[in-house]
């Protein structure tokens, strides 16, 4: 339930009137580490690795890939899968075949690779198991009178199965992802909502295309906006905790520390083994989508009868 | 048991005596009951007789605290209270009494004893003084008192400092003392000798006030019309109090109101205040005193349907009674009432305290005075979401009501024993979440009972010295209804127990033993020594910088062992210049066990399993503290340096390797000054240095989906960049007109003149044309000037 919350606390940290000015930290940097990122889903498609190796934090060029890793992942049906270096992206690696993962199943990664250039090679492994997806009904666009402006709530419709579960929401807006970085990833556990039917929870809330004129320049760069007939679609999936706890340290590590609702600044924690950074996990994917209703449709019945104040 | 009677429409209160009987645990309400008997047995008839005084500001009628009290002929020896009342024992006869007071002339009067009335002396201002600053102490308190660590801060300095947005503030001013830290940039938290913001026990008028801040922190709780003077104990805590490691920061609201009616308020930029005082009859006396923001006013003029709906606002109420029933037995009810409110069309949050008391204060003896109490004090807040389809409410409160008995015994002119007993319920309510159409989610509630006994003697054992020794027994028990989860060696919860309602299922006590003693070198210097225990049973479940409104207080219980610290402190006293000047030098180490911290990533926000994020293990803090201080000409001010380092050690945390306290800072530097131009001039500076706080900065970064994520350094490894500010502040009054009451101030102040950018936080961000990272300082405050306009009649 962390979305809710967040929405409510945001608007009330922006009300000191502060300002920003650049300033220069000087620091030791740390030794480099391999960085192994890859999420396996339930759709058929040559699944990818990427490999890379950590950088000085404010080294002013972009972190380099890690080549000529052996790359495989054993599946606890006993099968077993190599994954190749792409031949124009280094440090992406694919599976030769387009294949899906399967509920239940556990996969285990292993990189070899030498990383440190000692002429030694070094393994990395990770583990994940597949959950049951997400019993998702419907997803729906519906219309919202926040400060006097129309916005629109995506709200779902699903079956929470009892016990714990964490969920990760992805957008799409006319076939475009909306959420691809993981800053943008949108996830909630059940808390509160345990075992019940979610009759219409909202995941994420959009501008109204009318409220373009009026927003800031940082509000256009930041916030995304919905016109009739757009197309909304939302992808779900139950994900382990561990990988939950993951995207979540990213969004909360990615701007620094926040004196006021955050805890000391702490490293994110991985499922990489030997000294490794990063994220292997496997999932599933439900998916819908529905079309912002039309205007003179929303307005009437939002404001049956006092009308829009601007 | 009149309480129970007078109070027994307070369900809780009901309550909380029920647990005592259904339990069968009435050892305490019979002690409560003998402590009674016992005084009252001892108002033997006594030939003697009890003379007993009040002394006060002849104009404003303002209690001086520390008025030194002499009867001629039998050398006895007296300092006022902090009420300005004392007492004195003398055999029947006639006297010569002496009453003098720094910046007053000094009292002289011949006494017939025997005739049982309260005397009342009301000095007479020095008029060749009357431009200085009266600090509302004896000269050489600082060289006497029993207590180290104390500060002390009378309204009047407070006042004279320049402000932020011109809000006069007691915890803004408080941060300027040695060993105290702002806990943030422009925040009304601090941090005592290393400690942590939620080591200090707050106390209103004897209450505890668990959050005393305004807007988000920025601002205190405390109506500056209101308050007379406050006191502040670095770690040696006064035996009758306790349960908090590092200080106690004893507030008093105004305890004397003047002879006729008086109006006293101001406007400023932030907020409005008003207070009413005055007499009702010659046994009576009345206060009420309120402020309000407003701010949010502005937004009513919007053409904006949903901003003119938005408010954000806070206001305070405090109300004061006094009725004196008969020479022995005075009734005094305080009360404090205050709220923040932020809210627009999407949603609300409100939070804020109430903390009332009523004490009698009775005489039992000449040589016998007793305080009953018995208080309540209440925090609270909620967030709500109102849109349409997602309502949530969000609520947590603690709650505490707290009954004490406090006695002052005087054997004789060199031997005076403190005891008594507190006893608190403590309801916490950590959280309480409504989503619309769904279950309530709750973080399950709890109760517990602090108790504490404690005994304390003060000794004159020659002229040159003076020792304090004494012990604090401190109880806890956890009561029912709890739910308690039980955890493995991963802190991962692995079932759970579940208490009946008012089961006492887990107790802790402990000893905290406290010594002291002042050696007086001479006229001029002293020195004092002394070790404290103290054991702290509620903490906050918060580890962020600057702390929040969102507090949830959790207490001592099966899985989280009491805090423990045991200080040490020397200290060296000297006054220059008759007691003009005065000048300390304290050294103090301490000494911490189970000291709390959070795992990595906690979540600390309606977690059940929240005790499964603690971590604990130990710390030392220490440091050295200098002091120069000038009392009274037309420049006043002080000047402090400290130097001090805190730290602990977490298994868990850091990898088990010592880290820095988040509130250590290496060097401190404050300068406050005030120069009075005239009678209608006055002119203030503040002036703050202190080093960056402790910080962890990223090292390395890794890079997914075109966004970089930190790789940090150890735990507080950095530093931020050094603090420093420059407040000043003109203050102006006016000529009043002949025949009116009215009187007026106006004061200018500029808060951080030079403009500093103090980073309160650090962030980073990706270049966007590069995507490349790279951090900002976030500062709250540029130059801030602002103008209030304070008025008396």
């Amino acid at each position: 339930m962390g979305i809710k919350y967040t929405y409510l606390i945001l608007p009330l940290l922006l009300m000191a009137s502060a300002c920003t000015a650049p300033i220069d930290i000087d620091t030791n940097d740390s030794e480099p580490a391999i960085v192994i990122n890859g999420a396996l889903t339930d759709e058929v498609k040559r699944q990818e690795i990427r490999i890379g190796r950590t950088a000085p934090y404010f080294q002013d060029s972009p972190n380099i890939p890690v080549s000529l890793a052996e790359v495989t992942i054993r599946s606890s049906d006993g099968n077993w899968y190599e994954l190749l270096e792409n031949d124009s992206l280094p440090g992406l690696y694919q599976t030769i075949q387009p294949w899906a993962v399967v509920v239940g199943e556990t996969y285990q990664l292993q990189v070899t690779v030498d990383f440190d250039g000692d002429g030694i090679t070094e393994t990395y492994q990770a583990e994940t198991t597949v959950l049951p997806p997400i019993e998702l009904d419907s997803s729906a666009i519906v219309p919202i009178d926040i400060m006097g402006y129309l916005h629109y709530a995506l709200n779902f419709y699903a079956q929470d199965p009892p016990g714990k579960n964490y969920y990760l929401v992805k957008c799409l807006l006319n076939d475009t992802l909306m959420t691809y970085k993981i800053s943008r990833y949108i996830i909630f556990d059940d808390t509160g909502i345990d075992g019940q039917y979610i009759d219409g929870l909202t995941v994420r809330y959009f501008e109204s295309a009318d409220n373009w004129e009026v927003s800031t320049i940082m509000e256009r760069d930041s916030l995304e906006y919905l016109s009739p007939g757009d197309e909304v679609g939302i992808e779900m999936s139950q994900i382990p905790r561990s990988y939950y706890d993951f995207i979540f340290q990213c969004q909360k590590e990615l701007y620094g520390e926040n004196p006021i609702f955050g805890g000391p600044a702490s490293n994110i924690i991985t499922n990489i083994s030997g000294g490794g950074v990063g994220f292997f996990v496997a999932y599933c994917i439900v998916r819908h989508a529905s079309i912002v209703p039309d205007a003179a449709d929303t307005y009437s019945k939002m404001y049956s009868s006092e009308g829009v104040e601007r | 048991m009149q309480i129970y009677i007078l109070f027994s429409e307070k369900s809780e209160i009901k309550a909380y005596f029920y647990d005592f009987y259904k339990t069968g645990r009435m050892t305490l309400l019979r002690i409560y009951i003998g402590l009674m008997a016992l005084c009252l047995t001892n108002i033997a008839y006594s030939q003697r007789y009890t003379l007993q005084g009040h002394v006060s500001d002849s104009l404003t009628n303002l209690p001086l605290s520390g008025a030194s009290i002499l009867i001629d002929e039998h050398n006895i020896k007296e300092i006022a209270d902090e009420n300005g009342d004392f007492s004195l024992t003398l055999p029947q006869g006639s006297y010569t009494i002496t009453v003098s007071y720094v910046g007053y002339r000094t009292y002289v009067r011949k006494l017939l004893a025997g005739s049982g009335r309260q005397l009342r002396i009301r000095m007479v201002s020095d008029v060749s003084l009357q431009e200085v600053v009266v600090s509302a102490q004896r000269k050489d308190e600082q060289l006497t008192r029993m207590y180290m660590g104390v500060e002390k801060l009378s309204i009047e300095e407070v006042r004279k400092a320049p402000s932020l947005m011109g809000e006069v503030d007691i915890l803004k001013t408080l941060q300027l003392l040695p060993g105290v830290q702002a806990a943030s940039e422009g925040g009304s938290g601090f941090s005592v000798r290393g400690g942590s913001p939620d080591q200090n026990l707050i106390l209103l008028d004897n209450t505890t006030v668990y959050n005393p801040s305004h807007l988000m922190g920025f601002f205190s709780i405390f109506n500056n019309d209101v308050i007379q003077d406050l006191e502040l104990y670095k770690g040696d805590i006064p035996f009758k109090h306790g349960g908090r490691l590092s200080s106690l920061l004893d507030v008093h609201t105004k305890s004397e109101v003047p002879a006729k009616f008086q109006a006293t308020g101001g406007i400023g930029l932030i907020s409005s205040r008003l207070m009413l005082e005055g007499p009702l009859g010659s046994k009576t006396s009345w206060l009420v005193g309120g402020r309000r923001s407003y701010a949010d006013l502005f937004l009513k003029l919007s053409s904006n349907a949903s901003l003119r709906r938005s408010a954000v606002y806070f206001y305070d109420f405090n109300a004061k009674l006094s009725h004196l029933f008969s020479d022995r037995d005075k009734l005094d009810f305080n009360s404090y009432f205050g709220n923040d409110y932020f809210g627009a069309d999407p949603g609300e949050f409100i939070y804020g305290n109430s903390a009332v008391s009523l004490t009698w204060n009775h005489v039992f003896s000449e040589k016998v005075f007793a305080k009953f109490s018995l208080n309540y004090t209440h925090y609270d807040y909620e967030v709500a979401s109102k849109l349409e389809g997602s309502k949530v409410r969000w609520e947590s409160a603690i709650k505490d009501f707290m009954l004490r008995m406090d006695f002052n015994h005087r054997l004789n002119d060199s031997w005076s024993l403190n005891y008594g007993l507190s006893t608190i319920l403590h309801r916490f309510k950590p959280g309480l979440v409504l989503v619309e159409n769904m279950d309530p989610y709750q973080v399950d509630g709890n109760n517990a009972l602090e108790h504490a006994f404690y005994g304390g003697i003060e000794q004159q054992l020659t002229d040159k010295f003076c020792v304090k020794y004494g012990i604090r027994w401190s109880v806890f028990q956890n009561i029912g209804k709890a739910t308690v989860f039980n955890y493995d060696a991963q802190h991962e919860s692995i079932d759970s127990t579940v208490y009946k309602s008012g089961r006492i299922y887990h107790t802790y006590q402990a000893f905290e033993p406290r010594i002291g003693l002042t050696y007086r070198i001479n006229e001029l210097s002293s020195f004092k020594a002394n070790y404290v225990r103290n054991i702290q049973y509620l903490q906050l479940a918060n580890n962020s910088a600057s702390g929040s409104p969102l507090d949830v207080w959790f207490s001592a219980g099966v899985n989280v062992k009491p805090q423990q610290v045991d200080a040490i402190s020397v200290g060296y006293f000297r006054n220059f210049a008759n007691h003009v000047y005065e000048s300390s030098v304290e050294v103090y180490y301490k000494r911490l066990r189970n000291v709390i911290d959070f795992a990595d990533h906690a979540n600390l926000m309606l977690n059940q399993k929240m005790e499964g994020e603690i971590r604990t293990g130990t710390g030392k803090a220490y440091g050295m503290e200098w002091m120069l201080k000038k009392n009274s000409g037309a420049l006043t001010g002080f000047v402090n340096y400290t130097l001090s380092r805190s730290e602990r050690t977490i298994p868990e945390i850091n990898d088990g390797k010592t880290y820095l306290a988040p509130y250590d800072k290496t060097h401190s530097i404050n300068v406050v000054a005030s120069y009075a131009f005239s009678e209608r001039l006055n002119f203030s500076a503040t002036w703050v240095f202190a080093t960056g706080n402790p910080t962890t900065y990223p090292t390395g970064r890794f890079e997914l989906n075109g966004e970089y994520f930190p790789v940090y350094s150890g735990r507080n490894e950095y530093r931020k960049p050094n603090y420093d500010r420059l407040d000043l502040s003109l203050s102006y009054f006016p000529r009043p007109k002949p025949g009116k009451r009215w009187k007026s101030e106006w004061n200018i102040s500029v808060y951080n003149a030079y403009g500093r950018k103090n980073p309160w936080m650090i962030t980073y961000n990706q270049d966007d044309e590069t995507g490349l990272p790279y951090a900002e300082q976030l500062y709250l405050f540029g130059i801030v000037p602002s103008i209030t306009y304070n008025f008396k009649f």
